[in-house]
């Protein structure tokens, strides 16, 4: 990493500690909510913004994460009351949230990878529909093993080890992974089958390979995300992770802009505080007496829309933002300048 | 093992759900087929259709024909409508920015039941010689079977005469197959998807009815699972073939229905994990479905 | 004049196809527009179709201005377009593909002479006509690709390399069918890699190269030119 990165670490380092000491406990929530969007955001943009497969799995990917974790970090003496039926191998381990967390992310992986099997052989829309089906999937299973999930009583009694540290650190290690990995003769092969798989595979870049390392990466991070949520929330149940925690995602990534890392990370934190501001509106507005809940949804799903018919590529463009030079006298080098199809 | 009246059980089970999600699947299948689109809203249509039902039912004496009629016309307005405001200014972008209107789509028409009619399930309660049990031979069906299974069949075979017979429906299989050669033969190609649209939505409000009827309760999010099960009911027959949309559905009914009635109880909580698993298998061994069409060329 | 292009610049994102392209085509004519492959030849068809939007430049069909209709007006005003690669929809039958050539027609009366009447020009297409396109050979498919397009009773015939890809038998076969519809009045725009051939049904002729119009003028000055016999005339 060069001088000018290491500084804005150190200046975003440097905010945290003022926001851990200065903000109240509602807006650290959202603040870690922001990080964990912004984690979902850019992993999913890996698939749906550089590789053109269409991807609705988050949820699925964020609940497997966040189940193994759930299991792996519960003390053994709240596994024994809470869970009885646990083969006893699991209910006496007890691991570090750190080695939880990258667990559950393998496990969303390893997922991604036998459901890519059939489903990457394909067109791109395929994935949009059998992602979606994973989703039901997940949630039928985490209702069904009961021994494992305590079925749609779900999991509480998380140990709240999530903190802003650990969002922030994670969201620092996706971004930095997935800027790496787009930048890489990967990303540029990622990017030419997006344009056109059938003129990169005749260049000889194995299509399904790198279509499948996407959807793993992305699949990795989610799962990664849903860990660090179920240890803020603190309790999991297989409706935690709904089509709408997806939908949402894919929002985050619409507004940014597909194929732009820096465009998720503004998507990501805009739609993460202005949804939560119209919700705080939302639940004090009312039409002759009549609640409007749902409207909020409404604003978001009208916006997106709007932003398919006038602006395409979101708000960056499909550009990625150069944050100001500090230290090399000379601007600095181009990064890759990623162009979003249409 | 099974005992024969308890076999004939399933296969009318079978029949009716197969009918729901082949209803469905039509309404996908058309539009996928001109557009290239998912359209995810659709299942919202669906519960559109059974909220106008029950409304119809409850407030007015119409006839049950009209309650089921209504609804139809009037949802085929709103998918028309929801193709001129959402999907029309899209024409010729990329097929991903379709996909998402058509979540956006989705995510308006269940934020606005919520908004005006809150997210509360209601019951779906049908007149009483509607849930009648009939008897014949080693069969029992409720009315509402019988009614459901003659309506889905008369719609279909409508629908066939249509895309055979008529200016209209032909123009609309030739969309399906080669969108550009269709407009330079100076077809109007925004008359003919919204012909598709109309048709489908109306299909779905029919299916809407039928599965509040067999389900008897409805809420706001209850179109989601059939809609998405409809599209592996397509992908089964083979996306963009009206005929495969029909075959899928009725072969996803019966093996929904077979997977619960006829393996260990302990499974049938896991009935529709099975659909997607299978949707899954079909994919990996013939992806293209059972009778493909040129939809899927461009591989 | 029955069409009119004047300085039409077409692009594909940000590569321009066509360099300010203007021709005209007079009632009665057969003109063709000989060119390598990716010349814009098919770009400048599809621009008069509808189909793609020029940037700059103006389209105008018996003087009215028709370049930002919608592909199904333009076909009502009387132009029709042959398609490259003939495109014909394979999973109808030969007569549904017929009817969909007329699809905006209301004269039923009309509608079924012009069936007789190609019937008459391929009488192959009468003896197939319950089969589906698809089962065609390939030069049966190229005479129901024409075929169609005439099912709208064109004014003007657009024809994107008709003879691309058949037997020798077949392209003679397919010229003299040009020539008898032009005897018979109909307006024909040709575009043909087949200089050789379109240059000698040709009234008119137009060389397109890289997007613009190199050189203009009779069919047979044209085919005595000795840069267009290097280039398109094998010498």
């Amino acid at each position: 990493m060069n001088k000018n990165a290491l500084f804005y670490l150190a200046l975003l380092t440097g905010l945290l500690f003022l926001a851990q000491s200065l903000l109240n406990d509602y807006y650290q929530r959202v603040l870690a909510v922001v990080f964990i969007n912004i984690i979902l955001t850019v992993s999913l943009n890996l698939t749906n913004g550089f590789a053109g497969d269409f991807s609705l799995g988050h949820a699925a990917f964020m609940s497997i994460g966040a189940y193994l974790s759930a299991i792996l970090t519960l003390p053994p003496a709240s596994k024994a009351t809470l869970m009885p039926q646990l083969p006893t191998w699991l209910g006496q381990l007890e691991l570090p949230f750190v080695v939880a967390t990258i667990l559950g992310g393998l496990l969303a992986a390893s997922v991604a990878a036998v459901v890519g099997v059939p489903v990457l052989r394909l067109r791109g829309h395929y994935l949009a529909v059998a992602t979606l089906g994973l989703m039901v999937i997940v949630r039928v299973v985490a209702i069904n093993w009961t021994t494992i999930t305590r079925g749609a009583k779900g999991i509480n009694g998380l140990p709240a080890f999530t903190n802003l540290w650990w969002v922030f650190g994670w969201a620092v290690v996706t971004v930095y992974v997935i800027w790496r990995l787009v930048n890489s003769p990967y990303g540029r092969a990622m990017m030419a089958i997006r344009e056109d798989a059938t003129a990169a595979a005749a260049r000889g870049v194995n299509v399904t390979a790198h279509r499948m390392l996407a959807f793993c990466v992305g699949a990795f991070f989610a799962g990664i995300a849903g860990a660090l949520w179920g240890h803020l929330i603190t309790a999991i149940t297989p409706h935690s992770f709904s089509f709408l925690i997806t939908f949402n995602v894919v929002v985050m990534l619409v507004v940014g802009g597909m194929g732009s890392i820096s465009g998720s990370i503004v998507g990501a934190t805009v739609m993460t505080l202005v949804p939560e501001f119209l919700r705080r509106v939302e639940t004090s507005l009312s039409l002759g007496g009549h609640p409007l809940y749902g409207l909020s949804q409404i604003i978001i799903a009208v916006t997106i829309t709007l932003v398919m018919i006038f602006r395409r590529r979101g708000l960056l463009g499909g550009r990625e933002v150069q944050l100001p030079s500090l230290f090399d006298r000379r601007r600095a080098a181009p990064r890759a300048r990623i162009e979003t199809t249409g | 093992m099974f005992s024969l009246p308890y076999v004939a059980q399933q296969v009318v089970n079978g029949l009716t759900l197969g009918s729901i999600y082949a209803l469905v699947a039509i309404g996908l299948t058309i539009v996928y087929g001109i557009l290239r689109l998912i359209n995810f809203a659709h299942g919202d249509l669906l519960m559109v259709g059974a909220y106008l039902a029950l409304a119809l039912l409850l407030n007015t004496a119409l006839p049950l024909g009209a309650a089921v009629l209504l609804p139809m016309i009037i949802v085929g307005g709103v998918g028309v409508l929801v193709e001129r405001l959402a999907y029309r200014p899209l024409r010729g972008a990329p097929e991903v920015a379709m996909l998402i209107t058509s979540l956006a789509v989705s995510s308006v028409i269940q934020n606005g039941t919520i908004m005006t009619l809150s997210a509360q399930p209601r019951a779906f309660r049908l007149p009483q010689d509607l849930i009648a049990q009939n008897r014949v031979g080693v069969v029992s069906f409720s009315t509402l079977d019988a009614v459901s299974v003659a309506m889905a069949v008369g719609l279909m075979a409508l629908l066939t005469l249509f895309v055979t017979r008529t200016r209209v429906g032909i123009a609309m299989r030739a969309c399906a197959e080669n969108l550009r050669a269709a407009r330079l033969m100076g077809i109007n190609i925004n008359q003919v998807i919204a012909y598709a649209f109309a048709i489908g939505s109306a299909l779905a409000a029919a299916a809407g009815f039928m599965w509040a009827g067999r389900f008897g309760s409805i809420e706001p999010f209850m179109g989601f699972l059939p809609g998405l099960k409809a599209f592996v009911a397509a992908v089964i027959g083979g996306i963009g073939s009206i005929p495969g949309a029909m075959l899928g559905g009725y072969l996803l009914g019966f093996s929904e229905i077979f997977f619960v009635g006829f393996l260990p109880p302990e499974l049938s909580g896991y009935r529709d994990a099975f659909v997607f698993t299978l949707l899954l298998l079909v994919l990996l061994v013939r992806p293209r479905g059972l009778l493909s069409t040129g939809a899927e060329r461009e591989g | 004049m029955l069409l009119e292009i004047e300085n039409l610049s077409v692009y594909y994102d940000s590569i321009q196809a066509l360099k300010g392209v203007s021709l005209q085509v007079d009632e009665g004519e057969l003109v063709t527009i000989v060119g390598s492959n990716g010349a814009g030849k098919t770009t400048t068809l599809l621009t008069i179709s509808g189909i793609l939007r020029p940037r700059r430049g103006v389209v105008r069909f018996r003087g009215q201005d028709i370049t930002t209709l919608a592909p199904h007006e333009i076909v009502r005003r009387g132009i029709s377009h042959c398609p490259e690669g003939r495109q014909i929809f394979t999973g109808l039958t030969v007569t549904e593909n017929l009817w969909m050539g007329a699809y905006h027609r209301q004269d039923r009366e009309g509608v079924a002479r012009d069936l007789a009447w190609v019937q008459e020009l391929f009488p192959v297409l009468a003896e197939r006509r319950r089969q589906l396109a698809g089962t065609l050979s390939g030069g049966e498919q190229q005479m129901l690709a024409i075929a169609r397009a005439l099912m709208s009773r064109p004014k003007m015939l657009l024809l994107d390399e008709p003879s691309l890809g058949l037997a020798p038998m077949l392209v003679e076969t397919i010229f003299e069918v040009i020539q008898q519809l032009r005897a018979q009045g109909v307006t024909i725009l040709l575009v043909e890699q087949n200089a050789y051939q379109a240059l000698r049904v040709a009234d008119r002729a137009y060389v397109l190269e890289t997007g613009s119009i190199k050189l203009s003028g009779s069919a047979q000055e044209l085919a005595r030119n000795e840069e267009v016999k290097k280039a398109y005339l094998g010498g």
